[in-house]
């Protein structure tokens, strides 16, 4: 399932994709079974037959939550990294949307809302992405103009490409203070004013 | 829940104490010099400090420092303070406190007096290399939380002290301190640092974050601004309540409450002395302390679900088998198991929430020391001064 969206700061059009509602990607439901405990990968034992409906309002959390995987996906898609985006929309985006509407009841989060926040997060990563293009050439180029403080500067030394933590395994030091400081680094680009 | 929001604040322009320089500044070392690793807990009331030479594992200094500065008054008599310093830090500042003015130089985890937190590394320095002819490498913890602003005036109190810095989060690396190496790689062992919860506990607030084997963003922690000192106030209310005009003393409280605090059913009876008035009374605080501290309970634990539902599903089964609590509230009587024992009656799959141990205060520095021997050269950052 897929559609397109155009990017605001090129006018490019992009193809995003989304999981479908109710990928059957945990326990099954079946609303015929009397009360069947099982275990959902939130690590509570619940009753199946008794979460479809919740009186709870909508938990905002939850659904920002939702909105941030999104825009990772969106971002990693921008960037290239589509098998990435792909692991995580199937993975971990179907589970948030699976375990909410296992919370909220079925016709939470509705398809047409999960079209809008691609739309939305596919410009947002877009933007953030052209004008971070735009603005670090800048501010590589003139690095005292950034610079708010004269007592110490930090100076940065060239570091590797960021090592991807490994699925399993003991992480070594080195691997763990490499995806701290590319996080840092990713934390420093600047986003764009309407990215909020 | 209130997730944690990054601390920022204004860059420190004001400083109190540049009359009174600190004397003790390293001298310029040679390029062949010893380099001498540092793990370094730089904390609002107490800083943890563990040193030792980058091969091995040995640790040549380990202290628990008061994170607090004295500067001599003016008009002191010589010969009251040795040698005649004009600036202390730690227990030292604190033996002399009538003698000097006392800067705190950190509140609420980030350097809040820039000239004082300067003049307090500076003398740890001393303590780490006292010949001043060492290169010092440290990683330094900082709140998860941090801002830009906040990491930029530990480098400035930094630069021209140490030779080359590393910041780290608070929570990874006291992960990384509790991580027992000896342990990595068996079966049934969860790395806490892959995959874990910490609850951290001090004075003015608890800390939760996860941590799975990367930097936590400020969406993995939820910071509480209910924590030691929240239960003090509600335990001094309290009384101030029933025994009005009782005297008793902020400090006193805190005493008591260390002395007996306990999480779950309440308790009775909970026989406590104090003097008030001058006389001595045996009041009777089972039940004040009981409710003080189970309120605590009432808040961590919203934020504790809130956060076992941001991590990836798959990871939740073994994270609920590794929700460590540490800092001062650790110490309260009872809160692993009554925490353990929430989580299990709501349908959590067997937790297992463990406390630190009294060798909470070191854990951050500890994590800090094994961050400072595992970096690869190119991960240091220099420092000009
Ligand atoms: N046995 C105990 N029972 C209850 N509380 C205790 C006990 N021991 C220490 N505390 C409390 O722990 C708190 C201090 O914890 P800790 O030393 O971790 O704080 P901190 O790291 O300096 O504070 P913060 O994290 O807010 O900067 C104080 O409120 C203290 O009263």
């Amino acid at each position: 399932m897929g559609w397109l969206a155009r990017s605001g700061a090129e006018g490019r059009v992009i193809r995003v994709e989304f999981p479908r509602a109710g990928l059957a990607t945990g326990p099954a439901r079946n609303t015929a079974e009397p009360k069947v405990p099982a275990v959902v990968d939130s690590g509570k034992s619940i009753a199946l037959n008794a979460i479809h409906h919740s009186d709870r309002p909508v938990d905002v959390e939850e659904r920002r939550g939702v909105a941030r995987l999104i825009r990772r996906v969106c971002l990693l898609r921008e960037q290239g990294e589509v098998a990435d985006a792909e692991k995580l929309q199937a993975g971990e985006l179907a589970r948030a949307i699976r375990d909410h509407r296992l919370q909220h009841g079925p016709d939470s989060l509705p398809e047409s809302e999960l079209r809008e926040l691609y739309v939305v997060e596919a410009r947002r990563a877009a933007d953030a992405l052209a004008l971070a293009e735009l603005l670090i050439p800048q501010l590589t180029r003139q690095p005292t103009a950034a610079r708010t403080r004269s007592e110490a500067v930090a100076i940065p030394v060239p570091m590797p490409p960021a090592v991807r933590m490994p699925e399993a395994g003991v992480p070594a030091i080195p691997d763990l203070l490499d995806a701290m400081l590319a996080a840092e680094r990713k934390a420093r680009r600047p986003m764009p004013a309407s990215a909020h | 829940m209130t997730t944690a929001t990054t601390i920022e604040k204004k860059p420190l322009t004001a400083t109190p104490n540049v009359e009174r320089p600190a004397e003790a500044a390293p001298a310029r070392r040679p390029a062949d010099k010893k380099r001498v690793l540092v793990g370094f807990d730089l904390g609002t009331n107490a800083s943890c400090v563990l040193a030792g030479p980058a091969d091995g594992r040995d640790i040549a200094v380990s202290k628990v420092i008061p994170t607090v500065v004295g500067y001599a008054r003016e008009g002191l008599v010589d010969g009251i303070i040795a040698n005649n310093a004009t600036t202390l830090i730690g227990d030292e500042a604190l033996q002399h406190r009538l003698q000097l003015r006392m800067v705190a130089p950190l509140e609420d985890g980030i350097i809040a007096h820039a000239a004082a937190a300067r003049d307090f590394i500076r003398r740890v320095r001393v303590v780490i290399d006292p010949s001043g002819t060492a290169e010092i490498r440290a990683v330094i913890g900082v709140p998860a939380n941090a801002g830009n602003t906040a990491r930029e005036d530990i480098r400035t109190g930094a630069a021209g002290v140490f030779d080359r810095v590393l910041l780290i989060p608070e929570p990874f690396l006291a992960a990384l301190g509790f991580r027992d190496d000896t342990r990595l790689g068996q079966a049934n062992y969860v790395d806490p640092v892959t995959n874990s919860l910490f609850i951290d506990i001090g004075g003015g607030t608890s800390d939760l974050c996860l941590i799975q084997g990367f930097f936590p963003t400020p969406e993995d922690q939820v910071s509480l601004a209910f924590a030691g000192d929240a239960i003090d106030k509600l335990i001094e209310d309290d009384l101030q309540r029933t025994y009005p005009n009782n005297g008793l003393s902020r400090a006193t409280v805190r005493q008591i409450k260390e002395e007996h605090s306990y999480v779950g059913p309440i308790r009775k009876p909970i026989d406590v002395k104090v003097l008030i008035g001058g006389k001595s009374h045996t009041l009777e605080l089972g039940e004040v302390i009981g409710r003080a501290c189970n309120q605590l309970l009432d808040r961590i634990y919203p934020a504790l679900t809130g956060l076992i539902a941001r991590a990836p599903s798959d990871s939740v089964a073994q994270l609920l088998q590794n929700i460590v609590i540490t800092g001062g509230g650790s110490r309260i009587r009872g809160i692993d198991t009554v925490l353990q024992q929430r989580l299990a009656d709501e349908g959590y799959e067997s937790p297992k929430v463990r406390v630190a141990g009294p060798e909470y205060k070191r854990f951050v520095a500890v994590g800090a020391l094994k961050a400072a021997r595992g970096a690869r050269e190119d991960q240091w950052q220099h420092l000009l001064a």
